[in-house]
């Protein structure tokens, strides 16, 4: 059984329809990439998934429940986490404030373990702990909002272009700790503009065009060619796309 | 020197009442986005909540201005539960339901205590501060002002849910994403807010006399302390409070008395066009 299931899934916001009945699932163990060109609806996809955008129509499926109506905060306490767009972190909090929020339930003692378990990962932040927030570079927001994610302890993580607006060497740093993640038993689904870096994790791929899924597969015969990818980035072979 | 001196003087000591006035009020904006227009009347309310329980019990004022807080926490907490979270999507909306209810408090009290002035005030007698001749219930409501200010600010930024209360004001969304309710720490934040409005009201009424239209002048001093300390800024509200203090006493004592809402709102209009983030520059707009 696949640990998330969209079945059929429309959202969008006021007048604006970004995804269209669309169908995915992540198995277990998996990270899931998504790639497209913007406005395909990568991002409105996951806010469906987590909650902070109402289902038009369709379902989600979480662990074999239907969250579909569930409000965000109880689909994260059932094991998402959402790392988004823009970190959003809050930037009056200090990152240790920041890291601590995110196992909000938790008892003191089981946050301290959590954080540790965080700073193992991103040991950079152990330097900026009690620095505000706001005052962060880029890649050590990106930092604490993936550790403020890990603190909840999710079965699934959904990470919204982590590497937009950093420099190389920092996504870089962000993407060596996903292996680890995986191996932790956090499946992950990740959007990203960065094709190569993607294909060189993902286990498997969709494409979005215009709220719909123009390719989704395993992305193989990209990996010597992801300019290949443009095609369905352009949906001049959406539906064929599929099939393959 | 000794006219200066006392203008000083009185205004530290109206200053420390004049922050937990505006206290509610911020942080109802920072946390909802609300602009509380029924902040006057939740003043008023505690005042009068003060001026019953006086007469029913014979407390000491000051110990009742625990209760003011909580009898108008309690009606903050129903007036959110019962409408205002319904009205998320529609300022307007919620600006008349919170002049609404302000009209229906005032109605009320007229009803209930007539127009006639009421006061709760108490004689600890005088004592000198500086050279200045003060009276002690006046120091009393200083400490308690500025006691209740510094609890406040300490459980917001201490505790975890402060510190998840302040996350509300940076980022909702993010708040949801972690886990955490944050229709409950609108709840809270909007009782909190409520509560202080109740207590300083409470503390006001020590040695003002009010009636029920009174609650206007108490919101007035608010607005303009969290315009010029800045929208959200509870640090700002702080050096605000003692410069409307300041602003109030010395107007009235070198110019005129029927001058000084003139100077507060001339104040309040420089702020907003040269400073719109406050006098610390660290509020919103």
């Amino acid at each position: 059984m696949p640990l998330l299931t969209c079945d059929h899934l429309t959202a969008g916001y006021s007048d604006l329809i970004a995804v269209r009945d669309l169908s995915l699932s992540l198995e277990e163990g998996e990270l899931f990439g998504l790639v497209g060109p913007n406005g395909a609806g990568k991002s409105t996809l996951l806010k469906a998934i987590t909650g902070v955008v109402p289902l038009r129509s369709g379902s989600v499926t979480f662990q074999g429940h239907s969250v579909g109506s569930l409000p965000p905060e109880v689909r994260a306490r059932r094991g998402m986490a959402m790392v988004q767009e823009g970190r959003r972190l809050w930037p009056t909090l200090n990152v240790r404030d920041n890291l601590m929020l995110g196992a909000y339930h938790e008892k003191r003692k089981e946050q301290r373990v959590r954080e540790e378990e965080v700073l193992d990962l991103f040991p950079a932040l152990r330097l900026i702990l009690k620095r505000s927030a706001g005052v962060l570079s880029g890649g050590e927001q990106q930092m604490v909002a993936v550790g403020r994610a890990l603190m909840a302890k999710p079965k699934v993580l959904l990470i919204d272009e982590p590497s937009l607006g950093l420099a190389p060497i920092i996504v870089d740093e962000i993407y060596a700790s996903l292996p680890t993640l995986l191996e932790n038993g956090v499946s992950i689904i990740l959007v990203e503009q960065e094709v190569r870096r993607l294909l060189d994790l993902a286990t498997r791929l969709a494409v979005l065009h215009e709220g719909e899924v123009a390719y989704e597969g395993d992305g193989k015969q990209f990996r010597d060619n992801p300019e290949a990818l443009t095609e369905y980035y352009l949906g001049t072979v959406s539906k064929q796309g599929r099939e393959q | 020197m000794d006219v200066l001196m006392q203008v000083l003087v009185s205004s530290v000591l109206l200053a420390g009442v004049y922050y937990i006035i505006s206290l509610g009020l911020n942080i109802i904006f920072g946390v909802l986005d609300i602009v509380n227009f029924a902040h006057g009347a939740m003043i008023i309310l505690g005042a009068y909540a003060s001026y019953y329980l006086s007469r029913l019990t014979g407390w000491d004022p000051f110990v009742l201005v625990i209760f003011d807080g909580i009898i108008v926490a309690a009606i903050g907490a129903l007036l959110y539960l019962g409408y205002l979270r319904y009205t998320t999507n529609s300022p307007l909306v919620r600006m008349f339901a919170l002049i609404g209810f302000s009209s229906v408090v005032v109605a009320t009290l007229l009803v209930v205590s007539g127009s006639t002035f009421r006061d709760v005030t108490v004689d600890y007698g005088l004592t000198e501060i500086l050279g200045v001749t003060v009276r002690i219930s006046q120091i009393v409501a200083f400490v308690f002002a500025i006691v209740l200010g510094a609890i406040t600010l300490l459980a917001l930024n201490y505790t975890k849910v402060g510190k998840a209360v302040n996350a509300v004001t940076d980022d909702r969304v993010s708040v949801q994403l972690s886990g955490i309710n944050d229709r409950n720490l609108s709840l809270l934040a909007f009782a909190v807010g409520a509560g202080l409005a109740g207590a300083s009201g409470g503390i006001i009424s020590t040695y003002i006399a009010f009636i029920p239209e009174s609650g206007l002048q108490f919101a007035i001093v608010a607005f303009a302390v969290v315009i010029i300390g800045g929208l959200g800024d509870l640090r700002g509200g702080a050096v605000a409070a003692l410069v409307v203090a300041l602003l109030q006493t010395a107007v009235s004592v070198y110019v005129s008395s029927a001058l000084v809402n003139t100077a507060l709102f001339l104040t309040v209009l420089l702020v907003l066009l040269f400073r719109p983030r406050g006098i610390l520059g660290k509020g919103r707009i």
